[in-house]
């Protein structure tokens, strides 16, 4: 301080502020403060991790357990959809005949589903022993009850037989390993039809397209199938049955297309015009 | 520590000591309140805490810390609220009518000519010293200086003829 400074007064007067004791503290432990300060906002931090976690894993359980079931189904066909290697699907081919089988067979009574589709060509597997049938299913719609594990047994077993891709009658026979015999005829058809034959004498009891086929005897096994709430004649263009030249056997079979699909089932014991009024009355 | 501009052997508390009744009163001339003036040091030291670069020297040291605080205490006064405190101070603690007038002339003094002169006469600066804490040119600082006392000047007049007068009187006694 100058000694004759003309201000020393409000010198006099600014030396009379000090810090009292209290502030005097809170500034020798403003380091102290701050570094308590930083702990605390890494500790919220480190709370928060764990805590999001734990609420996120809750979200999950409870999307989960209750909230995904309380959703309505997207495709209720689609859920019920059948793995890959169960959607077997026909190779497309012109004019429909039948190879019809005549053998008892003994399908387990396991029904899966199975859909056929003209939406894209099948894929075709072929090693020597096997073919194995898969397809895309893209119109659930068209769908139909068929013990297709019996098929996927099939498939997996021993090819007695089969022909070439490129045949406009393909046919292809597998054989079962037991007693039984299966025989899958593959019926050239349009481009845009799949045929599939499955002929057993005893078909067990299924259900197509909400239609529960229980056993019954040969000449009534089909009746339910074609009630004609479920296929009405517009949906039946076409139909088609034939004696297969086995005068011992005489089956017959006929298709049902829509556009996309025809199915061929095989009627036996039946005549032709027993089988046409069958389907027109 | 965490502080890398405290030299070295100073501890935070060491500084503290060193500096905190020159900040505080500069920040009361300033600011003209104690409760804010308070606030402000706080703010002042914690900034400090927070500096990593190192003070080239004690004068260094010196100057920021002044320096932080005449802007902080502007910042502070920027707000409407303190603005509109007026006068600063009630009481001034005086011996003498001329004592009192001087500081309640000083302590009424526009915010940027209480800041030069109280750096001026009472912290010694210089006002080339003045311009560089402050950030101004020197010759703001020189025309801020003759302002304020110009302002200043009838209360320093009186407060010098008393002074005259008062020494007179005890030469003659």
């Amino acid at each position: 301080m100058k000694p004759s400074n003309p201000l020393d007064p409000y010198n006099k007067y600014i030396d009379s502020f000090h810090v009292n004791r209290t502030l005097h503290e809170k500034l020798v432990h403003i380091p102290y403060e701050i570094k308590q300060t930083q702990e605390k906002r890494s500790l919220i931090k480190r709370g928060y991790k764990p805590i999001l976690t734990v609420a996120t894993c809750c979200l999950l359980f409870l999307m989960l357990n209750y909230i995904r079931p309380l959703l309505p189904s997207s495709n209720k066909d689609s859920a019920m959809s059948p793995p890959k290697e169960e959607q077997n699907s026909l190779k497309p081919s012109e004019n429909a005949s039948t190879n019809l089988d005549t053998e008892n067979v003994s399908v387990p009574p396991t029904t899966y589903q199975l859909y056929l589709t003209t939406q894209k060509q099948p894929n075709w597997e072929e090693d020597g022993t096997r073919v194995t049938l898969t397809t895309i299913t893209e119109n659930p719609k068209y769908s139909t009850l068929l013990p297709t594990k019996l098929l996927r047994e099939l498939t997996t077993k021993t090819v007695v037989q089969y022909g070439n891709a490129n045949d406009s009658n393909y046919v292809i026979t597998l054989d079962k390993k037991d007693q039984n015999i299966v025989r899958l005829t593959l019926l050239p058809m349009t481009q845009n039809e799949h045929a599939l034959i499955v002929s057993p004498n005893d078909i067990p009891a299924y259900s197509l397209k909400g239609v529960t086929v229980t056993k019954q005897s040969a000449d009534t096994l089909l009746l339910p199938i074609f009630n004609r709430d479920e296929f009405s004649p517009d949906i039946i263009t076409s139909r088609a049955y034939y004696d297969n030249n086995d005068t011992s056997t005489v089956s017959y079979s006929f298709g049902i297309t829509d556009g996309d699909f025809v199915i061929i089932y095989e009627i036996t014991d039946m005549t032709p015009d027993e089988i046409y009024n069958l389907l027109n009355n | 520590m965490k502080n890398e501009s405290i030299r070295p052997g100073d501890s935070f508390e060491t500084l503290v000591n060193e500096y905190e009744n020159k900040l505080f009163r500069t920040a009361v001339a300033t600011l003209g309140n104690i409760e804010e003036a308070e606030d402000i040091i706080q703010e002042t030291f914690i900034k400090l805490y927070e500096r990593t670069e190192p003070f080239e020297n004690k004068e260094h040291e010196k100057a920021w810390l002044l320096r932080v605080t005449i802007n902080l205490c502007k910042n502070k006064l920027r707000s409407s609220w303190l603005r509109k405190r007026v006068p600063l101070l009630d009481i001034y603690p005086s011996e003498t009518k001329e004592e009192y007038e001087l500081l309640e002339e000083v302590m009424s003094l526009p915010v940027k000519y209480r800041t030069v002169i109280h750096l001026y006469y009472y912290e010694g600066y210089q006002t080339k010293e003045i311009a560089q804490l402050l950030g101004q040119k020197e010759s703001t600082i020189r025309s801020l200086m003759l302002r304020a006392r110009q302002k200043l000047k009838i209360v320093l007049e009186e407060s010098n003829e008393y002074q005259l007068r008062k020494e007179h009187n005890n030469e003659t006694i």
